[in-house]
């Protein structure tokens, strides 16, 4: 009886050892998995806001009067977050900004890229190793009849058992020769955070 | 023997909870917010505890009029309406404590203060941890989060 008690307490330790071994196993997994690691800004957030707001946008009458003839240039200028968490802003209106040009009804110029382009003009037109006669001139770029912009704010309240958090995504384009808001759009996503009694 | 199992697998959970980390920043988190303004950096400066013991031998000439953020407006402010001199004095007070206690005695708290100006003009000096995950330079566009417990924090706009 006491070499069984043994045997099985020896056992026993071995099974919580190899249990408590720090072990990595690297997934590949489905990218538009709703994810719920945390009630923070998450991907699942970032492609629903992506998505609802191209949708909306290309599904405006206003925007589709205005590319009916033709693919209006916009610039998107970067998104105000308001919220208490360090999100990558540039990756929701890249993801928009993305969809829209995929659309095919626009037309975008990145503003985020000015400094490179004119390094690389300057190295065509002054570095005497590009042909003159096929160097891209400067003052040939056309400029951007439309400003996409937009604010990220959120409500957060929570108490020791629960966590709520609240998203609002408001994006807007106007017209930069009339200063006019031809179309405007938000989004909300609302989070919460229970305390699970586990049960057995 | 019974006992032995069960104290090696506590051991184990003990083991288990106690490796994981926590960042003293966590600038990932969801939490309320009074208003967030908007500017860029006008100049840092990397700052320590000495240098604060010298400005309050001067009579806070230097911080007297900044605002504390980051983890140590957390951990000092408390959102109870104390002031910069007392939340500074409280960090001073802090250094000195841990320097009794078997720490290293050059144990110095790395601040940065920051002149920030918001986009309406308007200039503020902030100062806040240091933090390696996130090197304030000048002319950085940052936000300023006036965060619902009375501290400020400035996060790096992008």
């Amino acid at each position: 009886m006491n070499k069984f008690l043994v045997t099985a307490s020896v056992s026993l330790a071995l099974i919580a050892l190899s249990s408590c071994t720090n072990k990595s196993v690297v997934r590949y997994g489905d990218a538009t998995e709703v994810e719920t690691t945390n009630i923070n800004f998450g991907s699942t957030d970032l492609q629903k806001v992506a998505s609802q707001m191209t949708d909306s946008l290309l599904l405006s009458p206003v925007v589709g009067t205005l590319t009916v003839n033709t693919r209006p240039i916009l610039f998107v200028e970067s998104i105000k977050n308001k919220t208490s968490e360090h999100i990558d802003t540039e990756s929701v209106t890249d993801s928009i900004s993305t969809k829209l040009l995929r659309s095919g009804k626009f037309r975008f110029v990145d503003m985020g890229r000015v400094a490179a382009v004119r390094e690389q003009l300057e190295f065509q037109q002054n570095s005497g190793m590009v042909d003159a006669s096929k160097a891209m001139a400067f003052g040939q770029q056309v400029g951007a009849q439309y400003m996409l912009y937009g604010n990220l704010a959120s409500i957060v309240k929570s108490n020791k058992d629960k966590s709520d958090v609240y998203y609002k995504f408001t994006l807007r384009l106007m017209d930069l020769k009339s200063g006019l808001i031809e179309w405007a759009d938000e989004t909300e996503i609302r989070k919460s955070k229970e305390k699970e009694f586990v049960s057995w | 023997m019974k006992t032995t199992s069960l104290g090696i697998l506590w051991l184990c959970i003990l083991f288990f909870y106690s490796t994981s980390v926590y960042a003293n920043y966590d600038r990932n988190k969801a939490v309320p917010v009074e208003k967030v303004l908007f500017g860029s950096v006008i100049s840092v400066r990397n700052i320590n505890n000495k240098e604060l013991i010298r400005d309050k031998n001067n009579g806070w000439h230097t911080f007297g009029g900044a605002l504390i953020g980051g983890v140590i407006g957390h951990q000092f402010g408390g959102g109870n309406g104390r002031d910069v001199a007392t939340i500074l004095g409280a960090i001073i007070g802090s250094s000195a404590v841990n320097n009794s206690h078997n720490q290293p005695k050059n144990l110095t708290t790395r601040l940065v203060e920051l002149m920030i100006k918001i986009d309406s003009g308007r200039q503020f000096m902030v100062i806040q941890d240091y933090d390696n995950s996130m090197v304030f330079h000048s002319k950085d566009k940052v936000r300023m989060i006036y965060l619902a417990n009375s501290t400020v924090r400035i996060d790096k706009q992008r």
